[in-house]
């Protein structure tokens, strides 16, 4: 079996992005950003000290800062931080001691969440098996 | 939060899995030194340190010959010092006692010179400059001693040697020429002492021979009044009508006012006689 190297976006404290940023792997950011953080695979980490002015979008997310915008999470999320806005989760949630929502927070079912025929296609025949 | 952290964290939510290999991953990034070389410095120091001790043997070594030199030639020149102080102490060793001796009381009185001399300084003389005899003045020769030892004696019999003093000269100037001179003048017929007397004391004493032998009279009896005038100045009033004829007799005075009367030649004439007696008197008590 062979192992992909882990691809991980590292955004130090300090840094400033005007824009939205959209990865196809994981990413730690701890510096501001002005837009849409979109990771399609991975981790999308928001650490402490960092800050996101838009909406949030990742396969799992985690939030140790202060994100002020809709968060959309397919799989785990996990909330340490400050949220300004609505909380969109597939999978499982869980609220740090340091947390605060303020938005909604709604759970939505993974087979409604059509990314792609192909992966759709794996996700109903996994589906399948697993029944 | 550490980068390992960091990672580790991405780990857990990869569907892979993961190793951690940041080292591989570091030296991957061409644009960023690893951080296994963020301790590049410490070898870059090293190397300096290095380096520098590099340098510091190569300019050790010459400094080391140097040193290594300078050691042996002091130890050779010391040993030479000493076989040569061994060789002209044996030469000499006849010869050092005797030194010795002589030596020993020659540092002595240097040691009772050196001791403070208590004794008051004595006077300079002429013997103290004799390198200069030109140059000394008449005053190094005198002796400040000598000098306040006379005053002492002096002191008390001051008054007798002031008026021994005054004989001697009032005898010398009658003894003059001067007045000797003046004896063929009409005016000596007066006392001589008296007359030396005003020579002395008084210049105006000295009148026209044109002058008459009443008025030589009257003033014959001025020098012992201005004697007296020093000595008391109660008598002086009286005195003065005496001394005016004698000036009015002298042209060159021209102070004589107009308020005096034109008959003041009379009045010495009457007042003569009274004051001659007491003038006389005036010249016993002078002698």
């Amino acid at each position: 079996m062979k192992t992909q190297p882990l691809s991980v976006t590292l955004l130090a404290a300090g840094v400033s992005i005007h824009g939205d940023m959209i990865l196809d792997h994981g990413v730690s950011t701890f510096g501001i950003i002005d837009g849409n953080l979109i990771s399609n695979a991975g981790l999308l980490h928001v650490g402490q000290g960092g800050m996101v002015k838009g909406q949030v979008e990742g396969e799992h997310v985690r939030i140790d800062g202060i994100v002020e915008g809709d968060v959309h999470a397919r799989g785990i999320l996990e909330i340490n931080g400050r949220v300004k806005g609505n909380v969109f989760y597939c999978g499982t949630i869980r609220l740090g001691p340091r947390a605060s929502l303020e938005g909604q927070i709604k759970r939505k079912s993974s087979e409604l969440i059509v990314e792609n025929a192909a992966s759709n296609v794996q996700q109903i025949s996994r589906t399948s098996n697993a029944v | 939060m550490d980068i390992r952290q960091i990672q580790a964290l991405h780990a857990q939510y990869s569907p892979h899995p993961v190793v951690i290999d940041i080292a591989g991953h570091a030296s991957a990034m061409p644009a960023l030194p690893a951080p296994e070389r963020g301790s590049g410095p410490r070898f870059g120091r090293e190397w300096n340190v290095n380096g520098v001790a590099a340098k510091l043997r190569k300019a050790g070594r010459p400094a080391l010959l140097c040193l290594a030199i300078a050691a042996i030639a002091g130890g050779g020149g010391m040993s030479a010092a000493k076989i040569w102080r061994v060789m002209h102490d044996g030469a000499a060793a006849s010869v050092y006692p005797a030194e010795r001796v002589a030596a020993a009381p020659a540092q002595a009185p240097v040691i009772s010179e050196s001791a403070i001399n208590a004794a008051p300084a004595r006077p300079l003389t002429a013997s103290d400059f004799g390198q200069q005899p030109a140059v000394t003045s008449a005053l190094a020769s005198v002796d400040p001693r000598s000098l306040a030892s006379s005053a002492q004696k002096a002191a008390p019999t001051s008054g007798q040697v002031s008026d021994n003093a005054t004989n001697s000269t009032l005898a010398q100037a009658a003894a003059s020429s001067i007045h000797a001179q003046r004896a063929e003048t009409p005016t000596q017929p007066v006392v001589a002492q008296a007359v030396a007397q005003a020579a002395a004391v008084a210049p105006t004493a000295p009148v026209r021979p044109t002058a008459t032998a009443q008025a030589q009279q009257a003033v014959a009896p001025a020098p012992a009044t201005l004697s007296e005038r020093t000595a008391s100045s109660a008598e002086a009033p009286a005195v003065r009508p005496v001394l005016r004829p004698i000036r009015h007799l002298n042209s060159h005075h021209a102070t004589v006012t107009a308020s005096e009367p034109a008959a003041t030649p009379a009045v010495p004439t009457q007042s003569a006689p009274a004051k001659a007696p007491a003038a006389k008197g005036g010249d016993v008590q002078l002698f």
